[in-house]
């Protein structure tokens, strides 16, 4: 030890009396936190972050030797730590002063939004993706359906100058025109909906546009199929929920962004005669289920989330009948469809069993559209026959 | 069981150290023992009977090599000893790389041992091999109480992943050790300072190279800023882990030795590995350099005995042919600086020296971090602004992305804060001034534990580095 260190440690001591208080105060804490497992009651479900958390792993000795239990021990204190949307919020809090500009795959926007990365994809994958669209569309041609190819972009592409700058986006337009090129029967909507960047087009704590944007994208496939939609001033607009916090913000770990409002767009006249039949027994009489107002899922207030099969008659009679093969990103773009078509059926292909080329086939459709986000549309192979 | 993870924080040690300290002080070392084996056992379940073995086996050797004092059968069960330990470390740790190259090299069909890598083992074998051999040598009394031995052995502080500690060095504490208040205090404070190391800091980083190490696109200086965000991760993982291990060690009433001395302020690569995972440097130097003559028998020999020890050092970081070189790739440099570099470095001017030493240590690391060599060569050659990034505009080479300075303005801050942190700037000024404002540095900890937890709760990357060692 040298002089000047002994002096230090004589001083100090002086000054406390010895570092036992202080010893004292460092050990207190830490076993206050230890300690606050033994009292507190176990949660089931995170509303914050959306998910199920773990509870109490059951201890055996197979378990211990595999690892299993360790893991789960791990994960459960985690999961029950007294204070837990405190501490995430804390560390979001932190890395965003010192700098970090996103998190788990959501960047921290202008304006209180969270946007989805959209970073790399796969090439090989998304050729053979459009590929099958391309067969399915091939295929139900001869049964005198016409194909569309809608792909949505994600917020940051619409709305890019609420990005981080140099945010490293995939460049979407390359993608949507590769589609182009590739499947005849494109609709190109990037454009439509950014002459309206700075509307709320999309939502800041969710992944999914609104029902606005998903208006101007309705817009932009009418115009490009040879109709015309009704202005904006024809839709009652009706706002369902103001306090809606979404995926991304469960993702991301968020703090102290303002919730946001979900709007309903429909035409006056068309909620009256309407049936929508979920194939499970579930028949309604409206494209909105209230009920998920309630739940931390929101989003799902539109056709209650995702179904295999969902048949809506519309009550339109003009004989026109679509397969929209989709995901949930179509669920707000419905409440505008049901003006143009006489019967959707909306496919889920993540649940649906069946080959779709040959249900489309026996069906007998017009038009056939196929609606994906194009994150999710380039994330895994997809096959549409 | 790891250190930076809620088990351990908030369920294995507080019940530890609360049965530990309420114990007498001649049954410490059991519990001592005890602990250890649950800690490890977590980790391991059926590899905790290795260690077993091999503290039943040092054990038992250094009590024949004490019976047999000054005749040939000292000397055999020193060999045995030896034999033993490097046999562990051969069949658990390189036989598949063995038979791997085997096969090969003579296209042979040897079927690959799938053996995991117990944790530790390097660490552990070393240890325990330096103990009969100082044993032999007279240098350390001969333990007689097993219980004692397998605390020394398995002692969960710095277990799994250092620093190395020889018995010499704490044989006089395993058997009357006291602790203090302040000397607890201090304790903790240095463990936290390394929780704050690793969570805080090397994860971040690790974050960014993980961004890095296979990015398609790679741009010249991504390469460099990838390979920069790769050695402080690994000082901070490393270094923090020696902290905390350290730190414990104080809790508990040991002292072991320091193991990293602020390595990137070097100006030679000597110095540098006087800086670097020091106990493993005193180690081979101890058991490997100086019995094989170290530099007194002349300069050939001196070469040869640093081109074995380097070449050592290296391998023993991993079962793979990237260490033995990466190893390798240091005993040049040293060689150099032993002929003639090392005077013209100390003459030349000291940013020189500091740039060189830099500049070396990063191109190590990327030998270090790609096990397979092609891939660390192209990553090299982007570098070196051969090359360039295949998808970044079909092969064109491209200095600086936009990917680069997003990651750069992202990282920027904490960037500065681990840059300025490998210097000893920051014990030095903050550091001492905390230590004259004693609550203010209590409140700074509570602050900074409380940091940790935040990042270890919001399950960010948090990974262990030393499953290859």
């Amino acid at each position: 030890m040298t002089v000047q260190r002994i002096e230090e440690e004589e001083h100090r001591k002086k000054e406390t009396g010895g570092a036992g208080k202080q010893l004292f105060v460092l050990l207190g804490a830490w076993l206050l936190l230890a300690f606050a497992f033994l009292g507190k009651p176990e949660r089931v479900f995170s509303e914050a972050e959306n998910r199920y958390l773990q509870s109490r792993p059951k201890w055996s000795l197979e378990r211990f030797v595999r690892g299993t239990f360790g893991e789960e021990l791990e994960t459960w204190i985690s999961d029950q730590l007294p204070g837990r949307d405190g501490w995430v919020q804390g560390k979001t809090l932190l890395s965003r002063a010192l700098g970090r500009r996103e998190n788990k795959g959501i960047y921290f926007g202008r304006e209180d939004y969270l946007l989805e990365t959209f970073q790399e994809y796969d090439q090989k994958i998304f050729g053979e993706n459009l590929a099958s669209v391309g067969e399915l569309f091939g295929l139900l041609k001869e049964t005198g359906a016409e194909g569309h190819l809608l792909l949505a972009p994600t917020a940051g592409a619409v709305m890019p100058t609420y990005l981080p700058a140099y945010a490293p986006e995939v460049c979407q337009e390359e993608l949507f025109s590769q589609a182009e090129a590739q499947v005849p029967g494109m609709i190109r909507v990037e454009e439509a909906l950014r002459e309206h960047e700075g509307e709320y087009l999309y939502y800041r704590t969710d992944h999914h546009w609104t029902s606005l944007g998903a208006y101007y994208a309705y817009g932009a496939f009418l115009e490009q199929t040879g109709r015309e939609a009704l202005p904006r001033e024809a839709y009652t607009e009706e706002i369902l929920s103001q306090d809606f916090y979404g995926t991304s913000y469960a993702r991301a770990g968020s703090y102290m962004v303002p919730p946001d409002s979900i709007m309903a767009m429909y035409l006056p006249e068309n909620p009256k005669r309407l049936t929508v039949d979920y194939g499970n027994g579930q028949i309604e009489e409206t494209l909105y289920d209230r009920s998920f107002l309630k739940k931390r899922d929101q989003y799902r207030v539109f056709l209650k989330g995702n179904y295999p099969l969902v048949i809506i008659e519309t009550g339109v009679k003009n004989g026109k009948k679509l397969l929209l093969v989709k995901d949930s990103y179509a669920n707000t773009f419905v409440q505008f469809l049901v003006s143009d078509y006489e019967e959707i059926q909306m496919v889920d292909l993540r649940y649906f069993q069946a080959s779709l080329a040959d249900y489309g086939a026996e069906q007998g459709f017009t038009e056939v559209l196929v609606l994906y986000q194009i994150k999710n549309f380039v994330g895994e192979p997809l096959s549409f026959l | 069981m790891i250190f930076s993870s809620f088990t351990f924080l908030l369920f294995f040690l507080p019940l530890f150290l609360a049965v530990y300290h309420v114990l007498p002080l001649r049954l410490r070392n059991g519990m001592l023992f005890l602990g250890s084996l649950i800690f490890y056992a977590w980790g391991e379940p059926v590899y905790v009977t290795l260690l077993l073995f091999s503290t039943l086996v040092d054990f038992i050797h250094g009590l024949l090599v004490e019976r047999y004092r000054g005749s040939w059968a000292a000397k055999a069960a020193l060999f045995s000893s030896v034999a033993i330990n490097l046999g562990l470390l051969g069949v658990f740790k390189y036989s598949a790389l063995l038979v791997k190259t085997w096969n090969s090299l003579t296209g042979g069909q040897v079927t690959v041992p799938s053996l995991a890598l117990p944790i530790g083992i390097s660490f552990y074998t070393f240890q325990t091999m330096s103990y009969t051999i100082d044993v032999y040598r007279g240098k350390a009394p001969v333990q007689r109480n097993l219980i004692s031995f397998g605390a020394y052995v398995s002692m969960f502080p710095q277990l799994i992943a250092g620093p190395i500690v020889r018995y010499v060095s704490v044989h006089k504490e395993l058997d009357n050790r006291r602790t203090h208040a302040a000397e607890s205090y201090e304790g903790f404070r240095r463990f936290l300072v390394g929780l704050g190391k690793k969570v805080l800091l090397a994860n971040s980083f690790g974050e960014l190279w993980e961004l890095y190490r296979g990015w398609e696109a790679l741009s010249g200086f991504g390469g460099w800023l990838g390979i920069l965000a790769f050695g402080l991760q690994i000082y901070y993982d490393f270094s923090g882990y020696s902290d905390m291990a350290i730190g414990l060690g104080q809790i508990l009433g040991f002292s072991f030795p320091e193991n990293f001395a602020y390595p990137y302020i070097s100006r030679s690569i000597t110095e540098f590995w006087r800086r670097w995972h020091m106990t493993l440097g005193a180690w081979f130097r101890e058991y490997v350099y100086i019995p094989l003559g170290g530099n007194r028998k002349g300069r050939l020999r001196q070469l040869r005995n640093l081109l074995i020890v380097w070449g050592l050092t290296g391998i023993w970081h991993g079962a793979s042919w990237n260490f033995l070189l990466w190893g390798l790739y240091f005993a040049f440099f040293l060689i150099l600086e032993k002929l003639f570099l090392g005077r013209w470095l100390e003459k030349g001017p000291s940013l020189l020296a500091h740039g060189y030493t830099l500049v070396a240590v990063a191109f190590s690391w990327v030998l270090f971090a790609f096990e397979d060599l092609t891939v660390g060569l192209s990553y090299l050659g982007v570098m070196l602004g051969v090359g360039g990034g295949k998808a970044a505009g079909g092969g064109a080479l491209l200095w600086l992305t936009e990917f680069d300075l997003y990651q750069l303005l992202s990282f920027g801050p904490l960037l500065l804060l681990g840059g300025l942190g490998c210097t000893p700037w920051p014990a030095r000024c903050l550091g001492t001034w905390l230590h004259r404002h004693p609550w203010t540095e209590t409140l700074s900890l509570l602050a900074l534990g409380g940091a940790c937890m935040a990042w270890l709760s919001a399950d960010s990357y948090n990974p262990f580095l030393y499953f290859r060692f």
